[in-house]
């Protein structure tokens, strides 16, 4: 009758009743000044999902975010000190930028061409990508960046905060390539019915080079925004990102055989996880918590939209 | 790929067991052949038995990982199981209790875990790659809980026997390994379970309309899994004398790595058991290898992601 | 009533919503005979079938098991009583070997609970030696061919003390030496008092391999004949019926002289041989043949799917460099597949989804969509084919065949394609929606859109198509004019009976 509704809304009910719950146990959620930093948060997580959305809507995944990002991010630090001019800081992010697409295009050639595992790809490219960055840092950490750089992960335009600024920009951009254009129907379409996909004309070696190029340029853009609220950029960073990033999208609706879920699901996802998290520290419940918190939102989320799509 | 896993002729194992295992063995020579070079002490009894201690952990794994691909699933909680499992059976010994209930405990807070995996996959239909990932964080997390997010010591020398002591001159940990592995080719060649878990892998419907209970059969799987975990985590608790809950994590690909390095297909139905201990002892030994030859290990880390590539492909490119 | 027979189906009736597929179907079946059914595509054999298993209940009619009325609820029981089919898609694993497979789920133990390894294995050693089957059975099923893998399916049947055997099309895939060894099996079986009941639309094998013939039209019986004392011809009749071909929708031709589609000596392996033919724009072709005579292969050859050894494309009077699906759309044209859940459309998108899916480019050149088009242009082909969804965001999976198959259609006319290749365009669809099929693609060839339509119904070959090519394992065997043209005429050169030209 109204599960429907129901249905459809869930998540971002799931997330109103978190809320909820969290406001009533601590009065400290609902200050201007803590759900600032959960948005904040958030933003991380939700640029980066944004990608692994985009991938896994392909029926694929991509496990070498937190390598790439660490990755990209070291390169590009040497170039962001404030003793350079600035034309070097616009080099240093191009070049972030540039390998963070290369190595998601490596990623791409290797599932379509070689034929692999989507999942064995990306996790040969996570130990590629971290050994790479400890090779290059060794063991060292830059930091110390330009003001301007730092700004974009500290600073606020009109009071808010720049990193939730540009995930916004993200979503909106990814979200409407994917419902209002072409390679969006496509991203979809071959997630949905592969062999349908390829009846119909679709390019699939093509869309899934370019949704893992964009994976890859995606998170080196969160990686760069990281490093800015950081001011620091060193080899080990990044790492809990892959779950969240899966997890925000599976919450999210995100379906793991591919064709199914909106990109705003994904941020609903993240803001569930980021609130949580957030909540749990507001009741001082300790860290060590956190991941099997996120581990029971994962496994929740999906039985339960088994459960109710089973209903509708 | 070969099927050797159930030819009881001779005509049909030798071929195969040509083709599949000597492959195998091919890479370990090549790999020992060239990682003498590469630094003096590698072939050193003392490093080889080195080997075979720390390879241990990752075989009995293996086994798990192995019987996941098999079944057309996989088992990325294995690693939280091994760290759960450890914490469990350190927690239990300073409490009081002896060794043997200890390690009973554990095995089955393992077996448990694994049940509920089984339970989800069987009846949801949901793919196995994201509950085994929810699971591993709900795991890993259980097991920073227990162990209050530090590392539990499990300091008893009787205990500590089962991961670093020496029956003779060969590891506990590598007879408790082998142990699990003729096991479970006895399982999966002399039971109908053995055959009927490459059934449910090879084509679920004939399976199903044969008569086989597939509910029932990957929930065993996965209840396994997180037997054979947690006995790694135990193994891994005692070599250490300390449970770190963490102690597990990544393990479950490296376990992923040997099944298919092994000849498993993702694809289920296919595989060797004997082909993936073949793979986890390459792993083992490629570990050891790189870092005896003093390589950063940033440097191998990407090496040996590059390697396991490198398997894979051309095993694909030979199907 | 036959006090000896084996089997008997009487005045089974099965009907399903607006069609009645079984009216008053009788077929009885003697032991150690081998009965063949025959009939047209949706004569209703495979109906008939699945209610001799279980798989489907009658509305009417009695099931007599050894004189012993029966209801059959479901396969279980069916097999329990000692009837096995034996399906064109194998059910084997094929990592196991054979002996597992022949007893898979139901595997011999010892007193403590294990596979008794040597039990399994001369049990089906046992079976096969039995049937004279010459197979391995340590072998792994997938190192076995086509043939051999079909005679384990055989054996796992008479493993379970099958008394009655269904072989649905056995020899499909099988090249003629592995016939005659399928052939001496089932002479052997017969020996051993099994009987068989054998569906098969090849004249020729009938001939061999039958003794009894029971024909089915439209879901009823026509006649049971015995084989010996009958002549093709009138098995033909009997299949196609004296009812003329009820008034052809096709009333005259509107091809133009440019060619819409032209192929020219194209060749794959032994699957396709020197394949030659044309469709102009306007006319509809036929593609005649039985199953296994390579039609589907044809098309997706063409369509760039499948990799030809050699051949040449032309569509629209243009090569076709690299066929693939997408150079194919670009040079405007469309492929609706045979298998509409696997390949036509895709159940989890929405209806509007599925029918822009291969026009994105020429609806939407700048790459962004317009979502009001979109909805506009779903509607305007809910509307003008009369398709019965209420929604164009509902799921394809919740809409019915009939429907289904429409938005398959409207998918490729949204292309705007000018020569569309249609595999079987009503297969599993009512007769309401495939006569606006029908009535649809006529009108599209009256627009100047070329049609090579795939079908194994000949009354829609004969209703629809203004010529007819008749394919016969592989190749081309004779083209035809449809107008002057039988049924008989047609089965008779796909099934060899015709000296062609």
């Amino acid at each position: 009758m109204f599960l429907p509704l129901v249905t459809k809304y869930s998540r971002v009910i799931a997330l109103l009743g978190i809320c909820a719950v969290i406001a009533i146990l601590s009065p400290n959620f609902l200050t201007v000044n803590n759900l600032t930093n959960v948005l904040r948060q958030a933003a991380f997580t939700t640029i980066i999902a944004t990608g692994m959305t985009m991938t896994m809507l392909i029926a694929g995944i991509d496990l070498s975010v937190g390598s790439v990002l660490a990755l990209t991010t070291c390169l590009a630090a040497d170039f962001l000190r404030p003793d350079l001019p600035i034309t070097y800081m616009f080099l240093g992010i191009l070049i972030a930028l540039g390998v963070g697409a290369l190595f998601g295009c490596l990623n791409g050639l290797a599932i379509v061409y070689l034929r692999l595992p989507d999942f064995l790809v990306t996790f040969g490219m996570m130990q590629v990508a971290r050994g790479l960055a400890f090779l290059y840092m060794h063991g060292t950490v830059v930091n110390g960046f330009r003001d301007e750089f730092t700004f974009w992960g500290v600073g606020r335009i009109l009071g808010v905060p720049v990193p939730i600024l540009v995930a916004t920009v993200v979503v909106l951009l990814t979200f409407l390539l994917l419902k209002y254009t072409n390679f969006g129907r496509e991203i979809y379409g071959i997630g949905a019915k592969r062999s349908v996909a390829i009846y119909s004309g679709l390019s699939v070696p093509r869309t899934t080079i370019l949704v893992y190029s964009f994976s890859g340029f995606i998170v080196s853009l969160a990686g760069l925004l990281y490093i800015a609220r950081l001011d620091a950029a060193e080899a080990v960073i990044g790492e809990q990102f892959v779950l969240q990033a899966i997890a925000a999208a599976a919450i999210g609706g995100i379906s793991f055989d591919g064709g199914v879920g909106s990109v705003l699901g994904t941020v609903v996802g993240a803001l569930i996880l980021t609130v949580l998290a957030n909540g749990m520290n507001l009741l001082n419940i300790s860290s060590v918590w956190q991941v099997a918190v996120t581990g029971a939102a994962i496994v929740i989320a999906v039985v339960l939209d088994r459960w109710l799509s089973s209903k509708a | 790929m070969t099927a050797e896993n159930n030819s009881q002729g001779r005509n049909q194992t030798l071929p195969s067991f040509f083709r599949r295992i000597p492959g195998n063995i091919y890479a370990i020579a090549l790999l020992l052949f060239v990682f003498r070079f590469t630094s003096p002490e590698f072939l050193n009894l003392s490093n080889l038995l080195n080997i075979v201690q720390q390879g241990s952990i990752l075989t009995i794994v293996s086994i798990g990982s192995f019987l996941a691909i098999v079944s057309h699933g996989i088992d990325l909680s294995l690693g939280a199981i091994v760290g759960l499992a450890g914490v469990v059976a350190a927690l239990a010994m300073n409490a009081g209790l002896g060794i043997g209930p200890a390690c009973l405990l554990a095995l089955l807070a393992g077996a448990i875990f694994g049940a509920v995996n089984g339970f989800v996959i069987a009846r949801t239909y949901i793919n196995p790659f994201i509950v085994t990932l929810g699971m591993m964080g709900i795991g890993e997390g259980l097991a920073l809980v227990l162990a209050k997010g530090s590392t539990v010591s499990a300091g008893n020398p009787v205990f500590k026997l089962l991961g670093g002591g020496n029956l003779g001159l060969l590891p506990v940990a590598a007879l408790i390994s082998i142990c699990c592995y003729l096991i479970f080719r006895f399982v999966l060649k002399r039971t109908a379970l053995g055959t009927h878990i490459y059934a449910i892998g090879g084509n679920e419907e004939a399976a199903i309309l044969s008569g086989i209970n597939a509910h029932r059969i990957k929930l065993v799987v996965y209840s396994f899994n997180g037997l054979l975990a947690g006995l790694a985590g135990i193994v891994m608790a005692s070599r250490l004398g300390a449970a770190n809950p963490s102690q597990g994590i990544g393990i479950e690909f490296d376990g992923i790595a040997a099944a298919v390095v092994g000849g498993a297909s993702l694809a289920g139905g296919r595989g060797s058991i004997w082909g993936t201990l073949g793979g986890a002892v390459i792993i083992a030994i490629l570990r050891n290898g790189l870092n005896m030859a003093g390589l950063p290990m940033a440097l191998q880390m990407v090496i040996l992601g590059l390697i396991i590539m490198a398997i894979v492909t051309i095993d694909s490119l030979r199907n | 009533m036959n006090g000896s027979e084996v089997l008997r189906l009487e005045r089974i009736v099965k009907e399903f919503p607006g069609v009645k597929a079984l009216d008053n179907v009788t077929f009885d079946l003697q032991p150690g005979e081998v009965h063949v059914l025959l009939g047209e595509n949706g004569a209703g054999k495979s109906t008939l079938m699945k209610v001799l298993v279980g798989v489907y209940h009658p509305e009417a009619g009695h099931i007599f098991l050894k004189g012993k009325e029966v209801r059959m609820e479901n396969p279980r029981q069916a097999q329990e009583r000692g009837i096995a089919i034996i399906y064109q898609e194998f059910n084997l694993v094929p990592s196991l070997t054979v002996a597992q497979n022949i007893y898979l789920g139901r595997e011999p133990r010892t007193k403590i609970g294990l596979v008794d390894q040597r039990r399994l294995k001369s049990e089906a050693r046992r079976v096969l030696d039995f049937f004279k089957i010459d197979i391995d059975v340590n072998a792994p099923v997938y190192t076995l061919g086509v043939a051999q893998q079909q005679m384990v399916e055989v054996a796992k049947a008479l493993s379970l003390e099958a008394d009655i055997l269904v072989m649905d099309e056995p020899t499909a895939t099988l090249s003629e030496h592995e016939i005659g060894q399928l052939f001496a099996t089932i002479q052997t079986l017969k020996a051993h008092g099994v009987s068989i009941i054998y569906i098969s639309h090849r004249l020729q094998e009938i001939k061999i391999i039958g003794d009894r013939v029971t024909v089915l039209r439209d879901g009823r019986t026509v006649g049971t004949r015995s084989v010996a004392e009958t002549e093709l011809e009138t098995l033909i009749q009997m299949m196609v019926g004296r009812e003329i071909v009820k008034k052809r929708m096709r009333k005259s031709c509107t091809a133009l002289p440019d060619e819409a589609l032209r192929v020219t000596n194209l060749n794959r392996g032994e699957i396709l041989r020197d394949i030659n033919l044309t469709v102009r724009q306007g006319e509809i072709v036929g593609l005649a043949g039985l199953v296994g005579s390579g039609r589907t292969e044809l098309a997706r050859a063409i369509y760039g799917i499948d990799r030809i050894d050699s051949g040449e494309i032309y569509v629209m009077g243009e090569k076709i460099r690299h066929p693939s699906p997408q150079q194919c759309i670009r040079h405007e044209m469309g492929f609706l597949p045979e298998n509409r859940k696997e390949d036509g459309l895709a159940l989890i998108l929405p209806l509007k989804d599925n029918i822009i899916q291969a026009s994105l480019r020429k609806l939407f050149p700048s790459g962004i969509l317009n979502l009001g088009r979109e909805r506009d242009i779903a509607n305007r082909y809910v509307r003008e084919l009369a398709m019965a969804a209420p929604d164009v965001t509902r799921m394809a999976k919740f809409l019915s065949g009939g429907t289904q198959q429409k938005v398959v259609l409207a998918k490729w006319l949204c292309t705007q394609s000018r020569m569309l290749i249609f595999d079987e365009p009503t297969r599993g669809i009512d007769v309401g929606a495939k006569e606006e099929i029908h009535s649809l693609m006529n009108n599209l060839a009256g627009k100047g859109v070329g049609i090579l339509m795939i079908s194994s119904e000949l009354p829609e070959i004969l209703t629809l198509s203004d010529r007819i090519y008749v394919m016969r394992e592989g190749a081309i065997v004779q083209e035809l004019e449809a107008p002057a043209t039988t049924q008989e005429e047609i089965i008779g050169f796909a099934a060899g009976e015709r000296a062609t030209a």
